[in-house]
């Protein structure tokens, strides 16, 4: 199962956090993001995307948990999964969550994960489930987003009129 | 672009300028600051009279959904969020359910009243966009109380035929998440031919959900759905032989490796699939093959990640197939992990540690040898410098070691020990000592070996690891004045660890006079050498080294005048330990020389049955959580995984670590207590002659056992003594009739029964001979009896004791029993249904007593069929529709005869599970009362064992 999945940037700000198996009182979101952020940020690339951090799985209770990270440009991509999925599944998860917000904002970078938070969320909902695999297919999932985004703006125009939102 | 961004966005403006704000704040302070603002601001649109426009509870809502993620506390905007979800409007309907997925933890009181909103979006809205969000959000929430109300429905759209493959695959996921949380919510054989339809749907996306939802399902009840083999086989073929897929779902020209992976998980479930001979098999081993051999390293990044994803989840199902699979796939497997081992590629290296050491796990002889060839890849990676590499060879070294390289691959250990980080350092130093321990005969490479693991890295050596030396010194007598001789010279040195001096002086005061007799190493020496290090070393070894002292004194005459003036100084000492051992050992030269011999003469061997605790700190390691995991070490702890699955539960699986001395001792050994300095140490006089006790507790403890669930027969019986009893019960009202018999040759003199009953009961003892008031005589043949009236009024755990005490001719007798009584004494059965009791069962999870017990003999239809008699026989109703062949269940009420404010008595429900597995049994006991869980728990518990 995944149990989270935290976006970070270089410079250790959150910009997506997605928590799965509930924290225990003691961790605060901001303690994984950290946590999590210099464990990922002291590795050099050449490393192997995999890592476990004994404190932070012992404070966690989550039991055995294996950090799955990607690195690209400015941001880290990382999963916190148990011991039954398969880490190099994960990692091609990571791809396809990146291609599938690559695609929703022709070529993505890091302002588009602050501005357009909801959109990510709504990508990232149709990708993973409750910590678990939903969907693969990058056209089934953008086809998904876009969908939501339809009705989101069909209600608009039925509801209250659209000029409230600047488009 | 950032103009560029604003531009384009969807998000309302004042979410955009917030966001802009935070971005350009220049310290982490400055965040804050704006944050704590904008809080205070929506706090106060949110309780202000005025109603908010949709658009400003959706932007309100939206902001505090950021400042969430960036990790911020948000504790407020519940009833907003509750709001927006049962609207009408889908843009509302989104950004509640979104919210509601980060902001709502479970247990949250407002989840009680979005529950409506969520069912109507489900069932009775038609409308898939609504039951998507409302899936998505009820998977991403998990709350207990969401999925208790709304699972059926959940199942529901799982299975009609009308939903559309993007709902279906989402109620897979939200009911997997509902598997996990209520396991027995779900009937398995209903359940199994709906998963069958949803395997044949054609959709991947719909497969790969399913397959999640199998693989939750089949973890806990992997039986149950042996039926989907086939199916699974099926389209493995088709995905892995047959390369069949929508280009959609072609990944890097992979088709849907998640589904294969998937797949692949779930035929682990089941090792002994290859013997079945069905005719899948077949098919299966070319798919297998086909994987195995055609995945080659390629050039993309992403398609090297995905192919390999399929081949070393299929190496792994043959891993798990083990020997009853495949040879040849076997031996390919190996030979591709021999290779993968070797490259450069770090994620590969680290997947090809991680999988040749559950390999190594398995023990099988067939590829010990070729494993071990391996050796200098390893250990050549363990000098990599990437931790996680390092860990998984470290792992895969410790798997591969056996007898026969044991010493080598200890020593490479130790070589590289020296240069590792911090990180690492603790567990490398637990594996050598058990490898070191496990592993050799020769005592003294083991003790050197443990003596340089404490030189290089002694802050890491835990005190579990150097007492094993001791224990192992103690029982290998042979090898105790070699040890001796190390230990004075490693504690000659001025610089040794505080831990070395903690084993030198256990050892040289247990063993010291083997070496007294040579040069240099006096009784007087050795307690020079080891007084040096007084300042430095902890309480702890300053106690043993206190003991140590003592027993030189009583060997060596030389020594005794400085042994008495350093103890003297500690007669005063701020430390109560200290304090008590040095007027303690003072005051032994006032006692007889017999009794100072006695008290301290050297420690008897200690039992060696017993699992090396070490291990036992290795295994808390390999702990699991949601699904099982197939690859336990050894295969074997498949089974027994069963009993302890629930959420996060982990029971060690085997007994309490071997503590202090063994326990048959009769004289109490005051310096048995390296272990465990709190102990209250009194130097006792041994009395005139042997006290005898109860013979044999285990036996003691089954007649025990018996008589909770039974109304009348022999609770303790030996040589000398009978002791029957009679009880019967009606509510909170009891009568218990004790008939002790003297069955001996001789008459009992000073007989007493010693019955100081509790607080919990309100009591009236008839006692004819009065032995329970003074001590009489109790002629040969003649039996005392004792009846007790007793009412229950208190909720309690432990059972009365009592002690039965009398001199014979040669002897004097001192037995400590238990009256049989528990709650369930004064229990009154319940029937109830299955989901009444399901519905208490989840009601009362907060007070659960639960154990793993170890039983005598396997569990059987037979060992069942007693056990459900015994329940019986403690007045609870068994609730057969929960039950399985190997649990039993049941419901009864603790009455008491206390009365509540309102003058009625007050009673208490209890459940109890009892599931059996192998030679273990789980037995979780729940009632209202915490005090009365414990009680239940240990009655059954007793009975369990006595079965």
């Amino acid at each position: 199962m995944i149990k989270s999945i935290l976006i970070i940037n270089n410079h250790g700000a959150p910009r997506l956090l997605r928590i799965y198996s509930p924290l225990p009182p003691t961790v605060t979101p901001t303690d994984l993001v950290r946590t999590v952020f210099l464990a990922c940020a002291s590795r050099p690339d050449s490393f192997c995307n995999y890592l476990q951090i004994p404190g932070l799985e012992s404070s966690l209770g989550w039991g055995p948990i294996n950090l799955v990270y990607r690195h690209y440009a400015t941001l880290y991509f990382v999963f916190c999964v148990d011991q039954t999925e398969s880490t190099l599944g994960i990692l091609d998860l990571i791809q396809v969550l990146v291609e599938s917000l690559d695609r929703t904002f022709s070529n993505v970078c890091e302002l588009d994960l602050i501005f357009h938070s909801d959109k990510v969320m709504y990508v990232l909902d149709e990708i993973v489930s409750g910590g678990m695999v939903l969907e693969t297919n990058i056209g089934s999932v953008l086809e998904g987003v876009r969908e939501q985004g339809k009705l989101s703006k069909g209600s608009l125009r039925m509801g209250e009129g659209g000029d409230e939102y600047r488009r | 672009r950032e103009i560029h961004h604003a531009k384009m966005a969807t998000q309302a403006r004042g979410l955009q300028n917030f966001i802009s704000d935070l971005r350009n704040s220049k310290s982490k302070e400055d965040e804050s600051k704006r944050v704590a603002k904008e809080l205070a601001n929506i706090r106060g649109k949110f309780t202000s009279s005025s109603s908010l426009s949709s658009y400003q509870k959706k932007k309100y809502v939206w902001k505090l959904v950021y400042i969430f993620m960036l990790g911020y506390d948000v504790d407020f905007g519940h009833a907003e969020v509750v709001s927006l979800v049962g609207s009408a409007k889908y843009s509302e309907k989104q950004v509640g359910y979104v919210a509601m997925s980060l902001l709502l933890k479970a247990g949250d009181s407002m989840m009680n009243l979005i529950v409506n909103s969520i069912r109507n979006d489900l069932v009775s809205s038609h409308n898939d966009a609504h039951t998507s969000l409302a899936l998505t959000s009820i998977a991403n929430v998990s709350g207990i109380e969401l999925m208790r109300a709304l699972h059926v429905e959940v199942q529901r759209v799982l299975v009609s035929p009308n939903a559309t493959p993007a709902v279906r695959k989402k109620a897979a996921l939200c009911l997997l998440r509902l598997v996990r949380q209520l396991p027995d919510s779900i009937a398995s054989a209903e359940f199994a031919p709906h998963i069958a339809t949803l395997l044949q749907d054609r959709h991947l996306g719909v497969l790969t959900s399913t397959m999640s939802l199998l693989i939750g399902l089949a973890s806990k009840h992997p039986a149950e759905y042996m039926g989907m083999i086939p199916y699974v086989v099926h389209i493995l073929q088709a995905l892995a032989l047959k390369k069949q897929a929508p280009p959609d779902y072609m990944y890097y020209r992979t088709p849907s490796p998640w589904l294969q992976i998937k797949l692949l998980k779930f035929l682990q479930y089941f090792p002994e699939v290859m013997m079945s001979g069905e005719t899948y098999v077949p098919t299966l081993k070319q798919c297998l093959a086909r994987i195995l051999n055609d995945t080659d390293v390629s050039d993309s990044i992403n398609k090297s990640n995905a192919d390999h994803g399929v081949l070393f989840e299929a190496i792994s199902c043959i891993i798990v197939f083990g020997p009853s699979g495949d040879a040849d796939l076997q031996t390919a497997a190996l030979r591709l992990l021999g290779k993968f081992i070797g490259v450069k590629e770090p994620n590969i290296r680290y997947l090809g540690l991680n999988a040749m050491a559950r390999l190594a796990g398995l023990h099988n002889e067939a590829n010990k040898e070729e494993i071990k060839a391996q050796q200098n890849v390893v250990v050549h990676s363990l000098k990599d410098a990437d931790i996680s590499v390092r860990r998984r060879a470290l792992n895969l070294l410790f798997e591969m070691t056996d007898h026969t390289n044991a010493e080598s691959i200890v020593d490479e250990l130790i070589t590289y020990l020296v240069a590792a980080d911090a990180g690492i350092r603790e567990q490398m130093v637990l594996k050598i000592a058990v490898l070191s321990e496990k592993f050799t005969k020769n005592v003294r490479w083991y003790v050197d070996t443990i003596l340089k693991l404490i030189s290089i890295s002694g802050d890491h050596v835990s005190n579990d690891v150097w007492h094993r030396v001791i224990v192992i010194v103690t029982n290998n007598p042979q090898e105790q004045e070699y040890v001796a001789e190390t230990m004075f010279e490693v504690c000659s040195s001025k610089n040794c660890h505080p831990k070395a001096v903690a084993v030198g002086s256990y050892v040289l005061g247990e063993f010291g006079l083997l070496i007294a007799e040579r040069p240099g190493m006096s009784g007087e020496a050795q307690m020079q050498v080891l007084e040096q290090h007084w300042p430095l070393v902890d309480g702890q070894t300053k106690g043993i080294m206190m003991t140590a002292f003592a027993k030189m004194a009583n060997l060596y005459e030389e020594v005794r005048p400085a042994v008495t003036a350093f103890l003297t100084k500690f007669t005063g000492h701020v430390d109560v330990d200290l304090q008590q051992r040095s007027n303690e050992y003072l005051s032994l030269s006032s006692l007889g020389p017999d009794v100072v011999e006695d008290i301290l003469r050297e420690m008897p061997p200690f039992d060696t049955q017993k699992v090396s605790t070490l291990e036992l700190a290795l295994e808390e390691e390999h702990s699991d959580t949601h699904d099982k995991n197939v690859y336990k070490k050894g295969g074997q702890q498949q089974e027994e995984e069963n009993g302890g699955e629930d959420e996060g539960g982990r029971e060690p699986p085997r007994g309490p670590p071997p503590r202090g001395p063994p326990p048959q001792e009769e004289v109490p050994n005051l310096l048995g207590d390296f272990e465990s300095t709190e102990e209250e140490i009194t130097v006792g006089v041994p009395a005139a002659q042997p006290v005898v006790g109860i013979p044999d507790q285990a036996a003691a403890d089954r007649s025990f056992g018996k008589m909770v669930a039974s109304p009348q027969g022999v609770l303790f019986q030996d040589a000398h003594v009978q002791v029957g009893l009679k009880h019967e019960y009606r509510g909170s009202q009891g009568r218990i009739q004790m008939f002790v018999g003297n069955m001996s040759q001789t008459p009992f003199k000073n007989f007493t029964i010693v019955l100081p009953l509790p607080g919990y009961l309100r009591t009236d003892v008839k006692d004819e001979l009065g032995a329970t008031k003074g001590p009489v005589h109790l002629e040969v043949g003649k039996q005392a009896r004792v009846m007790i009236m007793a009412e229950a009024i208190a909720p309690f755990s432990d059972p009365p004791a009592f002690t039965i005490n009398f001199d014979t001719d040669a002897s004097t007798h001192s037995y400590d029993l238990k009256l049989p009584l528990a709650p369930t004494s004064f229990s009154e059965p319940v029937q109830v249904d299955k989901a009444g009791f399901m519905g208490r069962w989840q009601q009362l999870a907060d007070k659960e007593a639960k154990e793993i017990v170890t039983i005598s003999r396997p569990v059987d239809p037979s060992f069942m069929e007693t056990l459900r008699a015994a329940m019986a026989g403690m007045k609870f109703a068994q609730c057969a529709a929960v039950d399985g062949p190997a649990t039993c269940s049941g419901c009864g009420t603790y009455k008491t005869g206390a009365k509540d404010a309102a003058g009625n008595p007050i009673s208490v429900g209890c459940l109890v599970r009892m599931e059996g597995n192998g030679d273990k049994f789980r037995i979780t006991a729940r009632t209202l009362h915490p005090t009365v869980s414990a009680g239940v728990l240990k009655a059954f518990k007793a009975v369990v064992q006595s079965v």
